[in-house]
């Protein structure tokens, strides 16, 4: 039996009038890869935003291992164990790859002002730097150490933005359109990147993606999203026979 | 292994002697304060500006946080260092408005103690107005910023301080420097304790709070506490560098630390660099000598052996030379001079390595 | 009261040259989003013009080429230092309206020594008048009259000519507009040229009644004026107004009481109760009255 990570329940955000998700039900339990589709504008983002803290839903509940995290700040809530990437990057981009991955590992290494100001905590401080180290090994990221996080290229950058996310150890990853401006080979290698990273750092990933052929490939489960609202869920199979999806969303697909 | 070793160190060990070489050339000047009165005052000058704009360019360009309350929380440390360093036996003629307050006229601290005082005194206070202050966006953060720096001049102006800051007639007979090199170890211990904030993780915080709110945040950095912190510690060290700067000018009053003060120092922080520490601490010493260099266009000059005498070259002119060529940096050279690098041998031996590369 | 009643007609005079230089700042924000430290030193260097012309003509021409000079002043302004900076990050702007206040003081201070120089007297403003019981001049029972017609004018042309019209896009969104084929840089000269104006007729208005000008005294009116810019909410035109006549009053009255060195501060603690309470300002919220 596997542990309910996230559950949004009846989750839903107004602004002024305007109902940009209404009623949302979700469920990510360990280990899993969930996806959310649906066309732009449906509120995919903005539900990353309700849940990573940013917007504060007007109605319904977030739960966190069965916890409410409703009203709790953006940067307590990465410290419960959700991490995030960014559907337009957004990296320190004037400070160097490994500046961005170890200011993330803050959160885990907390030091005082006094001790970290006069360097007293050399031991903490090395093992940070070598975990640092060891997570950008890992993402193939160690020879650009030292470049600006801004003189990446694209592809290199979605990916530090995921190291940066790992290093705070998360439970839940939320990823905003991992795939977005790559070519269908750096798809592909995305696909098995995601599964990776799920296995090796022990993540749950929840994710939003255009790409169909990746989001069929890797998802256990799939959500579609129109107009704020959920029109279906299930299994990629599920998903790819849903009438109203077809209508919705892989409809133009199909007449294409 | 022993040359690997001085290799590695390099950058250290050069900063170390570059350092020592500096205090000699300070214990030289000192000893002979009497020929070189004009050079000391530039350096103290210089020196205490250096440890302003610093303070400043840790909200400003680390943090990100347009904070123009510099002169505010410079005149507290000022006023409190004049007020517990003035000898005693000075201070009835100093308060001859209204006289002191009873229990003032007798208290004394030692320098170096009053003018932590004033830090404190500036940090508790940024402490408390940061609270509500810095949840502002960028230019309303300006201007509150601003405001308080006025609310602050205005308070020690007034006459219902006469009896503790002499309100708006000054405080003079402030004790100095005894030499060029106090002065030194003063500001130098100021800027090595921001240095190492800002090579702390803090100062890592500080930075990615200065690159994107929101990612900081997402990555779990508290940053309404991290901008108190560098808001709190920014004020802390502009009180202090108050307080050296009464000492350097020995008698201080509330207009001096007026809006302009402000702007000055700012000016010096664009033009260092902002986000370089020794980028500030050149830029202080570029304008402060820049300053002095220029007043040769305050009246009629010779050069090359022909007396110029145009009518331009009056009292003042040196100033208007002063601010357009800042205007050239803002406007051409937004980087300043070190654009966000440090001046470090690490940094200069690279340079010249590339250099080298590009032309092989 | 007779002296509480004449306090309040100078406070409202006052308030009414503050208005006209708080809706310089109130349309430069509302369209570049940025405070125009160099506002308050325009209006100085508008008053040193005064004194200049008025040694060489009549008031009545002295008065038509003030407005001119300080109008392509702020234009100049606005073409030197921040168009070049348009795609900079705003605290660069913010940063090089700083330098030019800079500059225009230094400039001012080496033209004119920083010594107080004599403000023309004009004598038809200058008039002693009675009313009832009450002693002012001309000069402040003028004041609001013009600040008030000016805002008129000010508002029709944003509401019934291109120019306005053109501005009130911009402000409300600059890609936008630009896309819309308005022509941006135009616009914003338009923009700062009203706001000279502004600030000129505003500069004759104060300093006759003050009689002397130096090169700081712009400074303090400037920041006083952003202050009421922010009290009425920036953007908005009759926020500014009332903002300006707010401050002025305030100010007066307190001097009047004899608090006169709490009188700076005043404005400001104002300013950081009102961005705690209410960040929008008086107007902020009616985007209608925004340009």
């Amino acid at each position: 039996m596997s542990e309910k990570i996230l559950q949004l329940s009846s989750m839903g955000i107004k602004f002024g009038g305007i109902v940009a998700i209404d009623e949302l039900n979700l469920e990510v339990n360990e280990k899993e890869i969930v996806a959310i589709i649906g066309p732009n504008g449906a509120g995919k983002t903005t539900a990353f935003n309700c849940i990573t803290g940013i917007y504060t839903p007007t109605s319904g509940d977030i739960y966190y291992l069965g916890r409410s995290i409703l009203n709790v700040k953006p940067e307590r809530i990465t410290a419960l164990g959700i991490a995030r990437t960014f559907q337009n990057i957004r990296l320190f981009k004037e400070l160097t790859v490994f500046e961005n991955v170890i200011i993330a590992l803050h959160l885990r290494y907390k030091d005082n002002l006094f001790t970290s100001t006069f360097k007293l905590n050399f031991k903490k401080e090395e093992e940070k730097i070598k975990e640092a180290e060891k997570l950008l090994k890992s993402q193939n990221l160690y020879k650009y150490k030292d470049e600006i996080s801004q003189s990446l290229s694209y592809g290199l950058q979605r990916r530090l933005e995921i190291a940066r996310a790992l290093a705070t150890k998360p439970k839940l990853l939320l990823l905003d359109e991992p795939a977005a401006g790559m070519n269908p080979q750096e798809t592909n290698e995305l696909t098995e990147y995601i599964k990776r990273i799920r296995d090796e750092y022990d993540v749950s990933i929840l994710l939003i993606e255009h790409h169909m052929d990746l989001v069929m490939d890797i998802s256990d489960k799939i959500y579609v999203i129109d107009f704020g609202k959920l029109i279906a869920e299930g299994t990629s199979k599920e998903i790819q026979n849903n009438d109203k999806v077809i209508k919705a969303y892989l409809g133009e697909e199909e007449n294409a | 292994m022993k040359i690997k070793f001085l290799i590695k160190n390099l950058n250290i060990i050069l900063s170390v002697i570059m350092i020592l070489l500096c205090l000699a050339f300070l214990f030289i000047i000192d000893a002979n304060n009497g020929s070189n009165k004009y050079l000391i005052t530039i350096i103290e000058k210089s020196l205490v500006y250096a440890v302003v704009a610093l303070s400043m360019n840790l909200v400003i360009g680390f943090t990100g946080l347009f904070s123009l309350g510099q002169a505010g929380f410079m005149a507290i440390g000022a006023y409190i260092t004049a007020i517990f360093t003035i000898p005693i036996k000075f201070r009835e003629s100093i308060y001859y408005v209204e006289g002191i307050n009873a229990d003032l006229a007798t208290m004394t601290l030692p320098i170096p103690i009053a003018i932590i005082l004033g830090g404190l005194v500036a940090a508790i206070i940024a402490a408390i107005i940061g609270i509500p202050i810095l949840t502002l966006k960028s230019d309303y953060l300006a201007i509150a910023t601003l405001g308080l720096s006025e609310i602050i001049r205005a308070v020690i102006a007034s006459p219902m301080m006469n009896t503790i800051t002499n309100g708006s007639y000054g405080l003079k007979r402030i004790p100095s420097f005894s030499g060029v090199l106090e002065c030194f170890i003063y500001c130098g211990i100021c800027i090595l304790l921001m240095a190492l904030v800002i090579n702390s993780s803090y100062g890592r915080d500080f930075k990615a709070i200065r690159e994107d709110e929101v990612a900081a945040r997402a990555v779990g950095i508290d940053i309404f506490k991290a901008k108190e912190i560098s808001f709190v510690i920014s004020s802390f060290f502009a009180g202090v560098a108050g307080g050296l700067l009464a000492m350097f000018m020995r008698s201080i009053e509330s207009r001096t630390f007026s809006v302009n003060l402000t702007y000055e120092i700012l000016l010096i922080v664009v033009l260092g660099g902002i986000g370089s520490i020794t980028g500030s601490i050149i830029g202080s010493f570029v304008v402060n000598i820049g300053k002095e260099a220029l007043r040769v266009f305050d009246k009629p000059f010779t050069i090359f052996g022909f007396m110029v005498d145009w009518p331009i070259f009056r009292e003042g002119f040196r100033m208007v030379i002063f601010s357009i060529l800042l205007m050239v940096v803002v406007l051409f050279f937004k980087k300043g001079i070190m654009g966000g690098k440090e001046f470090t041998f690490d940094n200069i031996i690279k340079f010249f390595k590339k250099k080298g590369e590009k032309h092989e | 009261m007779q002296y509480f009643l004449e306090q309040c007609l100078i406070g409202i005079s006052i308030g009414g040259a503050y208005a006209l230089i708080a809706i310089g700042y109130t349309l430069v924000y509302g369209i570049l989003r940025l405070i125009n430290f160099a506002h308050g030193d325009i209006f100085m260097v508008a008053g040193y013009i005064m004194i200049f012309t008025t040694a060489n003509f009549p008031i009545y021409i002295s008065i038509p080429i003030t407005i001119i000079a300080t109008c392509i002043l702020g234009v100049v302004i606005e073409k030197v230092a921040y168009k070049p900076l348009r795609t900079a990050p705003r605290m660069s702007i913010m940063i090089s309206a700083i330098g030019v206040s800079y500059f225009l003081q230094n400039f001012a201070t080496y033209l004119f020594t920083a010594l107080p120089s004599n403000y023309p007297p004009i004598y038809f403003l200058k008039k002693q008048i009675h009313i009832g019981y009450l002693k002012t001049n001309m000069a402040d029972i003028l004041t609001p009259i013009i600040t008030i017609l000016l805002v008129l004018i000010l508002i029709w042309i944003l509401k019934h000519t291109k120019i306005g019209l053109s501005m009130r896009a911009v402000s409300r969104d600059y890609e936008a507009a630009s896309l819309m084929g308005i022509k941006i840089n135009n616009t914003i000269s338009y923009t700062f040229a009203i706001g000279s104006i502004l600030a000129a007729v505003g500069s004759i208005l104060y300093f006759t009644n003050r009689a002397s000008v130096f090169p700081y005294s712009g400074s303090m009116p400037g920041l006083k004026c952003f202050v009421a810019a922010v009290f009425g909410g920036i953007g908005s035109i009759p926020g500014a107004l009332i903002g300006g006549f707010f401050i002025g009053l305030c100010e007066t009255l307190i001097k009047a009481v004899g608090y006169s060195t709490f009188s700076d501060a005043f404005t400001f603690v104002i300013l950081i109760i009102v961005l705690l309470l209410r960040p929008t300002g008086l107007f902020g919220e009616k985007i209608i009255d925004k340009v």
